[in-house]
Order: structure tokens, then C-alpha cells, then sequence
């Protein structure tokens, strides 16, 4: 017989309330919709057909802290996704941002780190590298230690290829790391300035003064009081006139913290802290 | 707080009806058949859900908007449903409704190869909406929507299916047709915006 699985609101919130007593993690500030398919998924997983069943799979520590957190948070990323974003940054953005003697980036919740990637071959570009930090942080060390290593799959890589050239790129993506036995490792150049730290945007507290915030496709999985301290956190972070980029589909314009912000690309979603 | 849309958001909001419509392979003809039968702007509000290739310039949504005289906007993130208005989703994203009627996106793994998959909307509408959505599952060519409405037909919501003859990709109307004990209609494209405004 087929098991239908099924979860109630009431079950959810048993779930938030087991995971931050048991695990210490805290999924309340994350949107309904994305966290019950997420646990519904992990039910699947772990052959769990009742709550129940999961309940007692969670009580007993059949998880472990890492696992728990990397099976419920979606981790999808690419390198140079929306290339019209990148060609943005190259075309609009860095000629500003090269008046610094110092560039300092933040990619929050930069998963596995194809983005501060993607980001670090167009810096290398136009001759800021160098002076480039680029600090990448997600709640979850298991994605850190892959961005660290910056190896990916070939095939995966050979997908972004075309994006890359749209976004501007100036070689071929493939000038860009050594391919062997179906995985690719990037160049280590590109990683030098790159910061990994574990950081929780829900409590977690500013650590610099940013030039950019790259925040891309982390609001969508946050409720809108969430988006709303998050944002809050980066305005305290961001220099005066300093950058912050979202995701394509996510918006700032439902928070009210948007008077600070000034409107660089609205399609883009690439806003500017004003003061 | 000038020009911010920021609304204290209660947390059960009144549901409203929703039309959900999803299609792949050969579905666009058949959507515009649909909008272009709207003879006066419905109490309702349509959600589109087609496989398509990722663009941040969404031409769909100009296209639709040329041809009916309601609100179509193109989704994104946190936007809240209203009655009267065309809703598309973004390629690249799944789209999930949230219990107070906004949109959410989501960029967990594909199903059935898909993102935005018709299962996962399929799924997550009728979850919150219950009998209050319409789901109209017309041309494809893979079976995405098949189990996406069995729950809409577990939880009373409407299946209404293109006729897999007339359709251009039978695979996904036939496989809804399959996987439903008892879809509520199986329509011709002329005939789908007819037989879904019945529940308006």
C-alpha cells in the first residue's frame, strides 16, 4: 500500500519546538510552506510514515546536529546564476567599489560557494582581486567545508560556461580550474581572499564594515519579521553608499527598512544603502 | 515609511478561491485560449505555473497582460493574492502558498525534473486552500502534476483536464487522468475557463 504522508500545523510546531530543546537549532523564523515540504522530505528520507514515527526518530538523536540542519536548509546554488546581475556588478557596480583601497564583501549564506566563485573570477577581471576580501558565511559548517575546497563537478561547471560568458566573462570559465576524474578543482588564486566563517543571520551580529552584501535567495526560505532583522543587520553593516544584492525573485519593498535603501536596479534587486 | 508597501500581516487571513494552472510542452496556446475566454474579471485569483526556461525578463507576463484587462503580475517572492489578478511563476523556483495567501519561492531539488514543478504547487495549494482551489492541468509532456492531484482531489479541491486527444503533449494530462480516481472534468481548451468559472 502507498503511504500517504501528511503533516499537521500543530505537528510543525512539535518539530520547531524538538528541534530547538534536542538539537539546539532554531527553525521559528523560517517561512511555513518551504519548512513543512523540508520536513515531509526528511520523513521520506529516513522512512519515518507517521509523525509519530519521526518524533520519536528525532528523540532518540537519530540525527546528528549537522545532518538535521543541512537536510532542512536548501543549499541550491550556481556559479554566475541571473548573469544579468554579474554583468551588473562588473559594469555598473566595481568602478565604484574600486575606489577603495580595501574591497570588503559578504556573501550571506554562500552554501557551497559558487557565487563568492563567480564573483572572485570577475574581480580578478578587472584587476581588484588583490584588494579584494571577500568574508562567506552560512549557518552550516558542512556547506563551509566544501566552499573551502571550492572542487565542484565537472558537469555542473560545464553548465555554467555559457552564463559566465553573458555575464561578461572575459575568458573561458574552463581558464578558471584543473579538471580530473569528473570533478574540477578551482584555482586557488581565486579563493586566497576568501574569509569562511560559521554565522547564523537569524542572532548572529555584524563583524565589519562591507562595501557589498551579497544575500541571494536566503529570504525566501525567512519569515517576513525575519527578512525584516536580517535587513536590519545588513543596513548596520554596510558602509554609507555600500551595495546590497538580493535574489532576482526577492523583494526589499515589503520591509520597513526600506527607506534606507535606495533602489540601484529594481529588476536586479541591487539596492544602496543611502547614508 | 514613504514609498514602503510593509503591511503588519495578520496570521490567518481569509481564504480566497484560487485557480491554479499548470502545463508544460504546449501549454501556452492553451493559457491564452484561457485568458482570452475571461469575459469579465473573475472573483478569483489564477496562478500559473508553467515549465519554461529561466529569464529574468518574463515576456509571458506582457503577453498576458495584452491580452485581458485584469491585473497579471509576474511572481516573486512574499507577494500577497488577491482576486481579479494573474499570477506567473518565475522559472527556476518552485512556487508554494504560504496560509496567509502570499507566495512563496523555493529552490529545493527539481521534481519530476521540473522547477517550478506542478507536484509541488499542486501540492502545497491544496494544503492551505483545501476545496477553495481550482486546478487545471493541461498539455506536458512527462507525468508532473499526476500526484500533485491526487492531493487536490484527496482534500476536495477541483481537477479539471485538458482532453489528452486534443492536447499537444498527451504525457501530463493523461498521467493527472491515470493517477486521479475521479478527475472532475475532462475538458477541450475552449471549454476549460467555461467549466472552471462554474466554481467562481
Amino acid at each position: 500500500m502507498e503511504v500517504v504522508l501528511e503533516i499537521s500545523k500543530n505537528d510543525l510546531e512539535d518539530f520547531i519546538e524538538l528541534s530547538n530543546k534536542l538539537y539546539g537549532i532554531d527553525f521559528s523564523g523560517y517561512a511555513q510552506e518551504s519548512l513543512r515540504r523540508r520536513v515531509l522530505r526528511l520523513m521520506k528520507l529516513k522512512s519515518c510514515d507517521s509523525f509519530m514515527a519521526f518524533k520519536y526518530f528525532l528523540t532518540n538523536q537519530s540525527i546528528s546536529e549537522d545532518e538535521l540542519l543541512i537536510e532542512i536548509t536548501v543549499n541550491t546554488t550556481e556559479m554566475f546564476r541571473d548573469y544579468e546581475v554579474f554583468k551588473f556588478l562588473g559594469n555598473e557596480v566595481f568602478g565604484l567599489l574600486e575606489t577603495y583601497p580595501r574591497i570588503n564583501i559578504w556573501h550571506a549564506g554562500c552554501s557551497t560557494g559558487q557565487e563568492p566563485m563567480s564573483l572572485a573570477i570577475l574581480l580578478k577581471e578587472q584587476g581588484l582581486l588583490q584588494r579584494s576580501v571577500q568574508y562567506c558565511t552560512d549557518i552550516n559548517a558542512e556547506v563551509l567545508n566544501h566552499a573551502k575546497k571550492g572542487i565542484y563537478d565537472l558537469k555542473e561547471v560545464k553548465e555554467y560556461s555559457t552564463n559566465y560568458i553573458k555575464s561578461g566573462g572575459a575568458l573561458s570559465l574552463s581558464d578558471y580550474y584543473v579538471a580530473n576524474y569528473g570533478k574540477v578543482k578551482m584555482n586557488k588564486e581565486l579563493s586566497k581572499n576568501m574569509v569562511f566563517t560559521k554565522h547564523n543571520l537569524v542572532s548572529g551580529s555584524s563583524f565589519n564594515q562591507m562595501h557589498m552584501i551579497m544575500c541571494r535567495n536566503v529570504f525566501i526560505y525567512l519569515t517576513t519579521e525575519q527578512q525584516n532583522k536580517v535587513l536590519r543587520l545588513f543596513l548596520d553593516s554596510l558602509v554609507p553608499k555600500g551595495y546590497l544584492v538580493l535574489g532576482a525573485k526577492e523583494s526589499a519593498i515589503f520591509s520597513p527598512v526600506l527607506d534606507e535603501l535606495e533602489v540601484i536596479n529594481g529588476k536586479l534587486k541591487i539596492y544602496r544603502k543611502k547614508r | 515609511m514613504a514609498n514602503s508597501k510593509y503591511i503588519e500581516r495578520k496570521d490567518d487571513q481569509e481564504l480566497i478561491k484560487v485557480v491554479l494552472f499548470c502545463g508544460s510542452a504546449g501549454a501556452i496556446n492553451v493559457l491564452e485560449r484561457f485568458v482570452k475566454d475571461i469575459n469579465q474579471v473573475p472573483k478569483v485569483a489564477i496562478v500559473v505555473v508553467l515549465h519554461r526556461k529561466t529569464s529574468i525578463q518574463d515576456h509571458l507576463v506582457n503577453y498576458l497582460g495584452s491580452m485581458v484587462h485584469m491585473k497579471v503580475e509576474a511572481i516573486e517572492h512574499g507577494i500577497h493574492l488577491e482576486e481579479g489578478a494573474i499570477y506567473v511563476a518565475p522559472a527556476g523556483y518552485h512556487c508554494i502558498l504560504e496560509k496567509d495567501m502570499t507566495l512563496s519561492l523555493d529552490l529545493s531539488e527539481k521534481v519530476m525534473f521540473s522547477r517550478p514543478s506542478a507536484d509541488v504547487s499542486l501540492e502545497s495549494f491544496s494544503y492551505n486552500l483545501k476545496d477553495k482551489l481550482i486546478a487545471i492541468i493541461v498539455s506536458g509532456a512527462n507525468a508532473d502534476g499526476a500526484e500533485g492531484a491526487k492531493w487536490v482531489n484527496k482534500r476536495n479541491g477541483k481537477v479539471i483536464v485538458q482532453n489528452p486527444v486534443e492536447a499537444f503533449a498527451k504525457a501530463m494530462p493523461g498521467a493527472v487522468i491515470e493517477a486521479v480516481e475521479q478527475v472532475d472534468h475532462i475538458v477541450p481548451a475552449h471549454e476549460i475557463y467555461k467549466t472552471a468559472a462554474k466554481y467562481f
